[in-house]
């Protein structure tokens, strides 16, 4: 069997306003697979996730899963010509500083015709690179755009979870785990309103039941969620993630304000999940015990731009990483 | 499963609650007849108990309406008094009798609609034309309300929080307004009312001299408004209902959730417009008519009010709130709008009033000043009820000792005032409702279930 | 051509004193994230306020000195009065209403601030007995004079310009007091703002004294162009300048005043509109605008982005 990367991501920008969070980042995710994205606070690491699932829109790139393309966009309209990203000179048409120089010295001389003229080639050149970056790589420079929201793609199969815990707190353990078969359900408001299909209903209760049984939350069902303890609403979370049947699972930051004890078990249950469920794992990580212990690839994220990846010793030893979290030594001794 | 056990239990106690209630109504309204002059007068037919009953189960379907979308998916919406309008429009339009068109709509020569559900159906006087020929006007009312709701909420269900509210708002006006132009005079009788509608009245079963035999003017609105209720409850214990319940608490969550917010949020909006136009009609019947200018924002927010007294998120919350709302600003003040005279100086009924103010304004001084024990500052506002209370006491020794027998203050509109001060007070102790979100059935039963702890141990 | 610049005169005056009211909306939305829907009816008490300070100043004045002079030297002390009072009536309203439900749920202070509309609204059915009273005729501003032909309210012409005129001294107070800059503190972030040694409850006592006292100004200029008050009376213009607030992105006090502006000359010249029954669509009108700049503008036209962090 080909190794078809279960979630690709290609020249993925996410740009707000000037600011490039995202930059040119690409990676890819094997199926089986326990990837960490790490990184710098405000490296673009969340803003990363918010792109795969729908949340942001991208503003370049693709992101492919189980080899289709799920989210694609490109520059266009008013954004190709602010666009700033590492690939930013496909889309605008200010090839240079030199031509521009020109074009706004032929602006001053208010020649409308050398002008328009100068800007006609300019945007036959540009229309040249877009069509050979289509050619090269047709998936990610289609011109259709994809920007499904995010309910298409948990549907699709990847279930995430949040820096900052989005349980919904007023409800029950059960109803949190519940809600995510909501969307697998087979019934529409008239039959489930009239329970016309309690055969299906049954079904959800009691797939929901089993998860909270092998997730050792059986019984706090009752509770009201955001009653529980910091970690067990973390692992809630989780469970609630695992009950919409996820191919890959997205972590944001699971062991944020754990203690080692605590990150040791979640390390267990990480690799335990992944072999119960079949699941591939993309997870942003500041743990370095964790991320080092279970995943098999790392990126490294700064500033928005991948500047390293590999496996955990040889990020362990790539000089860059060093300097990213530690600072440059000039700078320490000064 | 025992999450399912318990709401089955719930089930059972709705339904038995419904079946009790509904008898009650009928035994209620036919007391009177029943054992003639020995009853006490609020259960004579034109007591306003009835009214209060009526109005009742018309504003507690309103108002849990707007409990489902408020309430359970977090839309704030203020737009219940349109819907109502469409409901109550529609269901004028169509059940205005053949022969009564010309008088209703004489201002513009007769009606644009050429038939009336009930004469279809043969006639309003005649029980199929009565039953079918309303039921199907009042589910028209409905579906043209969710219609309406469904065209409003494609632009305007995107809006954050307090901007939805103030468009919902707005379109409600617009509606309002365009009811009321007189080119679409033919069917909506311009700014005029439209009468001669079947009402609950018309359920009330006669014999073949007109008298009454068996009264159900209360008990059909009842009905209707049980089903309703019903239809609504069993929504929210829904899949779809928990779907709208992670939406109130947390959109991102519920999105990552794969639930679809758009989908999700124009079905709840739909929903709840529909009951709000089924309750619409139910009002138009309780008025015997239909007029636009009735259905203001003021409309709307006394529904939020009951909505929010008797506890966002609670179905029950809001029933209990609307008949209490309605029997205190309809019937139980009335007695302040009339202006009262005591037969003597000495009568026992103005020493019984002036021992019962002395004992309220005195127990009401020490609650204020016993809740402000603690914090910085709260002499000063301690000082300021005692002196209140003071002053008061002493009014009330002048008014004793004085031997004036009229009773001030109490004249026409004297009752909303107190009304209002009463909610006011309501809204600034009891700030999630009465109810909170629970339900009447959560409470009793886990009472039930704390005694038998401690039976227990 | 004559309609057409009184038209607009007469909206532009409407709209400035829909803007004074607004303020009070958009101050109290910023600090508070609080519809007050009390506010319009603070600007109708604040007209009854206007009458029965009148007609007693009158009485007793009248004892004094001249029956002549009495009604000269009433006028503007009632004036000053109302202003007193209606100010005095917006800090105890929050003091009452709102400052014990800081910490509740936000729903119930809406619904406080609709109890307290439904209270002055139900107290001034009953002092007034539920007839209309008639508003005073202001010395000045009450008089007529002819401009391009028609013979326009001397308020009309004085609105605009009195209103810029505050607004212009509302921006300095915000920008360059320390109690201006507490309450964009404020405003800003709560919480935050609190931790930072801000008098939360001196700022939002402050902000509804300003509020106030534009909506008593307001109440001046609008009940001298229509005199009649019912308890009623301050609703719709509440509503209307709700949503001038709303259409300038709530919060927003310059958003605010321009959203006013606009509102009063819309609605001023959909009056005219030649079509069968275009004044029923007046107050319609303005919410269809509202819904419009809505769809596109979801936050209002200088309203700030919300952004929800995931």
């Amino acid at each position: 069997m080909s190794e078809q990367p279960i979630l690709r991501l290609n020249h993925i920008t996410m740009q707000f306003g000037g600011v490039v969070a995202v930059n040119d980042l690409s990676l890819e995710v094997q199926p089986g697979q326990i990837v960490a994205l790490i990184g710098p606070n405000g490296a673009g690491k969340t803003t990363a996730f918010n792109c795969i699932t729908g949340v942001y829109e991208p503003t370049n790139g693709l992101v492919s899963f189980c080899g289709e393309p799920m989210v694609r966009n490109h520059p266009q309209g008013k954004m190709s010509k602010s666009y700033q990203g590492e690939n930013g000179t496909l889309y605008t048409s200010r090839l240079d500083l030199s031509d521009s120089e020109a074009l706004a010295a032929i602006e001053a001389e208010q020649n409308p015709e050398a002008k328009a003229a100068l800007q006609k080639s300019y945007d036959q050149a540009l229309e040249e690179r877009r069509a050979l970056a289509r050619e090269q790589d047709p998936l990610a420079f289609s011109d259709k755009v994809l920007s499904p929201t995010p309910d298409k793609i948990t549907q699709l199969g990847i279930a995430r979870t949040f820096q900052n815990i989005r349980l919904f707190s007023a409800l029950s353990v059960f109803d949190n785990v519940l809600i995510a078969k909501h969307m697998r359900a087979k019934q529409n408001v008239f039959s489930a309103t009239f329970r016309f299909n309690r055969a299906e209903e049954n079904r959800m209760r009691q797939e929901a039941m089993a998860l909270l049984e092998e997730q050792g939350l059986a019984h706090l069902k009752d509770e009201v969620a955001g009653s529980l303890p910091y970690g067990l609403q973390r692992r809630l979370e989780i469970a609630r993630a695992l009950a919409t049947q996820p191919k890959l699972l997205l972590l944001d930051e699971p062991a944020a304000g754990m203690n080692p004890q605590e990150t040791q078990e979640l390390t267990d249950f990480i690799r335990q999940i992944r072999k119960e469920y079949g699941l591939s794992i993309l997870m942003i990580e500041h743990h370095m015990d964790l991320v080092m212990q279970i995943s098999e690839h790392i990126y490294v994220l700064d500033f928005g731009k991948l500047i390293a990846q590999g496996t955990p010793t040889e990020i362990q030893n790539n000089p860059r990483v060093i300097e990213a979290y530690l600072g440059v030594a000039d700078d320490a001794e000064n | 499963m025992i999450q399912e056990k318990k709401s089955k239990k719930g089930a059972a106690a709705g339904l038995i609650l419904a079946a009790v209630l509904l008898i009650l109504v009928v035994v209620l309204e036919n007391l009177s007849a029943l054992l003639g002059n020995a009853v006490p007068s609020f259960l004579l037919p034109t007591s306003q108990l009835f009214v209060v009953l009526k109005k009742g189960a018309v504003y507690s379907l309103v108002a849990v309406s707007m409990n489902l979308l408020n309430g359970f998916t977090g839309l704030f919406s203020l737009g219940q008094a349109g819907f109502m309008l469409l409901g109550a429009y529609t269901y004028a339009i169509l059940t205005v009798p053949m022969s009564a068109k010309e008088t209703v709509y004489y201002l513009y020569g007769g009606s644009a609609v050429p038939f009336s559900l009930p004469d279809l159906f043969g006639g309003a006087d005649t029980p199929s034309g009565l039953i079918l020929g309303v039921a199907l006007a009042i589910l028209l009312g409905g579906c043209v309300a969710a219609l309406f709701a469904f065209l409003i909420g494609l632009p305007v269900l995107r809006l954050k929080s307090d901007y939805l509210a103030i468009a919902t708002l707005g379109f409600a006006e617009i509606i309002r307004a365009v009811f009321q132009w007189q080119p679409l005079g033919p069917i909506t009788n311009g700014a005029n009312m439209i009468t001669q509608i079947p009402t609950f009245n018309n359920f009330n079963i006669t014999d073949a001299n007109g008298t009454v035999i068996l009264r159900l003017s209360t008990f059909f609105p009842f009905l209707v408004a049980i089903l309703c209720i019903a239809i609504i409850v069993m929504l929210i214990n829904s899949s779809y209902g928990r779907a709208f319940k992670a939406i109130r608490e947390d959109e991102i969550a519920a999105e990552a959730m794969g639930i679809n917010l758009a989908k999700h949020k124009m079905l709840s909006f739909c929903i709840s417009s529909f009951f709000a136009g089924v309750g619409g009609a139910l009002f138009a019947m309780f008025v015997n008519n239909a007029q636009a200018k009735v259905y203001t924002s003021t409309m709307t927010y006394e529904i939020l009010l009951i909505v929010v007294i008797g506890g966002i998120g609670s179905i029950s919350g809001s029933c209990i709130a609307t008949f209490l709302y309605v029997a205190c600003s309809e019937w139980w003040l009335r007695f302040l709008d009339n202006t009262m005279q005591f037969s003597s100086p000495s009568a026992p009924e103005r020493t019984t009033f002036i021992v019962v103010f002395a004992v309220v304004v005195v127990l009401a001084a020490a609650l204020l000043i016993w809740r402000e024990r603690r914090g910085r500052g709260v002499f000063w506002k301690q000082a300021l009820v005692a002196l209140l209370a003071v002053a008061l006491l002493a009014w009330i020794t002048w008014f004793a000792l004085s031997g004036q027998t009229k009773v001030p203050l109490l004249r026409t509109g004297f009752r909303m005032v107190v009304f209002s001060v009463i909610i006011m007070i309501v809204v600034l102790f009891f700030r999630r409702g009465m109810l909170g979100d629970k339900e009447l059935t959560d409470i009793l039963f886990s009472r039930r279930k704390a005694v038998g702890k401690e039976a227990a141990q | 051509m004559e309609l057409l610049i009184s038209t607009l005169l007469f909206g532009i005056s409407v709209g400035g004193q829909y803007a004074l009211i607004a303020i009070g909306y958009t101050m109290v939305y910023g600090i508070l994230r609080l519809i007050n829907f009390a506010h319009g009816d603070v600007f109708m008490v604040a007209g009854l306020i206007g009458i029965y300070s009148t007609s007693l100043l009158t009485a007793l004045l009248s004892n004094i000195m001249g029956a002549e002079a009495a009604a000269m030297a009433a006028v503007p002390l009632s004036l000053l009065l109302v202003l007193v009072l209606t100010v005095a009536l917006g800090f105890c309203i929050e003091r009452v209403a709102y400052k014990p439900l800081r910490s509740a749920p936000r729903m119930s202070v809406m619904i406080s601030a609709i109890g307290v509309s439904y209270l002055l609204q139900n107290t001034a059915t009953y002092i007034t007995a539920a007839q209309p009273t008639n508003y005073p005729p202001l010395p000045f501003l009450g008089d007529t004079v002819e401009i391009a032909g028609t013979s326009i309210k001397w308020v009309v012409l004085v609105t605009p310009f009195l209103v810029l005129a505050l607004v212009i001294v509302l921006t300095q107070l915000i920008n360059h007091t320390k109690i201006g800059m507490a309450m964009r503190a404020v405003a800003k972030d709560f919480e935050t703002s609190q931790l930072m040694g801000i008098k939360i409850n001196s700022v939002i006592s402050m902000t509804f004294v300003i509020g106030s006292a534009l909506a008593a100004v307001g109440s001046m200029l609008y009940f001298t162009t229509y005199p009649t008050i019912v308890p009623t009376s301050g609703a719709m213009p509440g509503l209307k300048a709700f949503v001038a607030a709303v259409f300038g992105g709530i919060g927003s006090i310059p958003g605010a005043v321009i959203g006013a502006f606009l509102i009063g000359i819309c609605e001023n010249f959909v009056k005219i509109l030649p079509f069968e029954g275009a004044t029923t669509f007046v107050d319609a009108f303005t919410f269809a605008l509202l819904i419009i700049i809505l769809v596109f503008k979801p936050t209002g036209l200088f309203g700030e982005k919300a952004t929800d962090k995931v």
